[in-house]
């Protein structure tokens, strides 16, 4: 039997809805006489189940809102589900919105440090990569500059560098092929069948369906934060596209 | 201990984070680092300038009295400057927070961390002060690092819960900034503790020593200007209280940590 890399089992995240920090205090005293205000919830996701193989890579598709950055967070270990199980292996490194959380003041270089180590990588580790880093992301002499020197284009390098270099046994992408120039997207695609054949698993959010059929199997697809369907490529783009008309 | 374990295999994570608290602290200053030093030497020298020469009056039955509050004002110090930089480290580092899974309790570990260098440089500005003095000194300078430590470990406990709570409520940094300033005057700051047992109830009393920073002053005060070990009682109190804020504050931060990602 295969090795499952992820391991989701019924798993739900319900948010509560927040109109107003200035209503906290209120809410508070409310509460302290017994009467709860009213909380608006809002369901992320709902019952959702699957499972990821070692070497797999699987795409996650669906509308604005549907959960799908919900559940990378929940995959990634940086958001908690209200219910259900999560189990996964290995070093995980997420690319969540465009970037891995790097602190502005600080230069290239010592966010590169702090991530990686925060990641789980030890110094020697970040030592020996940290060539390779920079001269993927085609940085040179901007390493020791301030990122907030940085265009946009240069912090998206750096993290998705920084991220394909620490050798994640699972590598999240959150919308990030569609940045960045021609020869650059190229280079992180070939970068990825690379790690791909070392065993690396992928999960990718993307609405770049040419990019979800080169690069992946499988599908899910999530609806109003439920699986609507998860199946082959073949079969869950069709069916996804034509529900978009 | 898994988690022990977890912020073991990422030491160079810590070192990272609290290298990042100090860069940044000093980044664009002319004078950098040298601030770590200016700020409790001006502290200090006014101190000793008022209390020499302003009002060179006040009695405590300890002679030098300019010691006598440099101990109590250092280590007050030591606790205000480490919860107020703590109180907002989990919030600062939202962006790490959200995007990187890693043991959250580390940020303000590493935040206290960082102060370690200020808290050492007013150490020995405070025992350059001693030494100007002449204030004799002989073994039981050696209970400074236990009383330090017992110090430290009360207030990791405390950033734990009120870097938490901050993530909530934001005006946690407000309540502990007003906390402090009230705790400034509550803790034998400027008067001996002998003062609160000879002369109120008993009650207040026992509630001073509940505060692990009394017992740490009152220690250290024994110990740099008598020569004397640290009351069992007095120091035992502060210990115990210690361990159990932090172990308080190690199991509310696990609790609360699972929904920062949600409220910041």
């Amino acid at each position: 039997m295969a090795e499952h890399i992820i391991n989701i089992n019924n798993v739900s995240k319900q948010y509560r809805l927040r109109t107003n920090k200035a209503f906290i205090l209120k809410d508070l005293m409310l509460g302290m006489i017994g009467r709860r205000p009213p909380v608006r919830e809002f369901r992320a996701l709902r019952g959702v189940s699957f499972t990821v193989e070692r070497g797999e890579s699987v795409a996650v598709i669906g509308a604005n809102g549907a959960g799908k950055s919900t559940l990378l967070g929940i995959i990634a270990g940086t958001i908690y589900p209200t219910t259900g199980e999560v189990r996964t292996c290995g070093r995980i490194c997420a690319l969540l919105e465009l970037g891995i959380g790097f602190h502005h003041d600080l230069t290239g270089r010592e966010n590169v440090y702090l991530n990686a180590s925060l990641l789980g990588l030890t110094r020697e580790e970040v030592d020996g990569r940290m060539e390779d880093i920079v001269a993927f992301a085609e940085m040179g002499q901007f390493m020791d500059a301030p990122i907030f020197t940085y265009s946009s284009g240069m912090v998206m390098r750096l993290g998705f560098s920084v991220a394909v270099h620490i050798e994640p046994d699972l590598l999240i992408i959150d919308e990030i092929l569609g940045v960045g120039d021609q020869g650059f997207q190229k280079k992180c695609v070939t970068r990825i069948m690379e790690l791909k054949e070392k065993g690396a698993t992928f999960l990718f959010v993307s609405h770049n369906m040419a990019n979800v059929r080169s690069l992946c199997r499988r599908a899910l697809w999530l609806d109003h934060g439920e699986c609507r369907a998860i199946g082959t490529v073949e079969d869950v783009l069709p069916a996804y596209a034509a529900s978009v008309k | 201990m898994k988690l022990v374990h977890e912020i073991w295999a990422r030491r160079f994570a810590l070192r990272n984070l609290a290298l990042r608290n100090f860069r940044i602290r000093y980044r664009n200053m002319a004078l950098g680092v040298l601030w770590s030093v200016l700020n409790p030497l001006v502290m200090l020298g006014v101190l000793v300038f008022v209390f020499t020469f302003v009002y060179p009056h006040a009695e405590s039955g300890h002679a030098p009295f300019p010691v006598y509050i440099l101990i109590g004002l250092a280590f007050y110090n030591i606790m205000a400057r480490m919860l107020v930089a703590a109180t907002n480290s989990v919030v600062e580092h939202v962006l790490l927070i959200k995007k990187i899974a890693f043991p959250r309790i580390m940020v303000p570990l590493a935040s206290v961390l960082s102060q370690l260098v200020d808290t050492a440089i007013m150490l020995m500005l405070l025992l350059l002060f001693v030494a100007l003095f002449r204030v004799p000194q002989g073994l039981a300078l050696l209970w400074l690092p236990a009383i330090l430590l017992v110090e430290i470990v009360f207030i990791i406990g405390c950033a734990f819960l009120f870097s938490a709570m901050n993530v909530f409520y934001r005006d946690m940094l407000y309540l502990v900034e007003s906390g402090l300033t009230i705790m400034f005057w509550l803790t034998p700051v400027f008067y001996p503790l002998e003062f609160i047992r000879d002369h109120l109830p008993r009650a207040v009393y026992v509630l001073y020593l509940c505060n692990p920073v009394t017992g740490c002053i009152d220690s250290a005060r024994r110990a740099i200007m008598l020569r004397e070990s640290p009351d069992p009682l007095v120091f035992g109190v502060a210990a115990a209280v210690a361990v159990a804020v932090f172990i308080a504050g190690v199991a509310g931060f696990q609790k609360m940590q699972r929904y920062f990602a949600d409220n910041i």
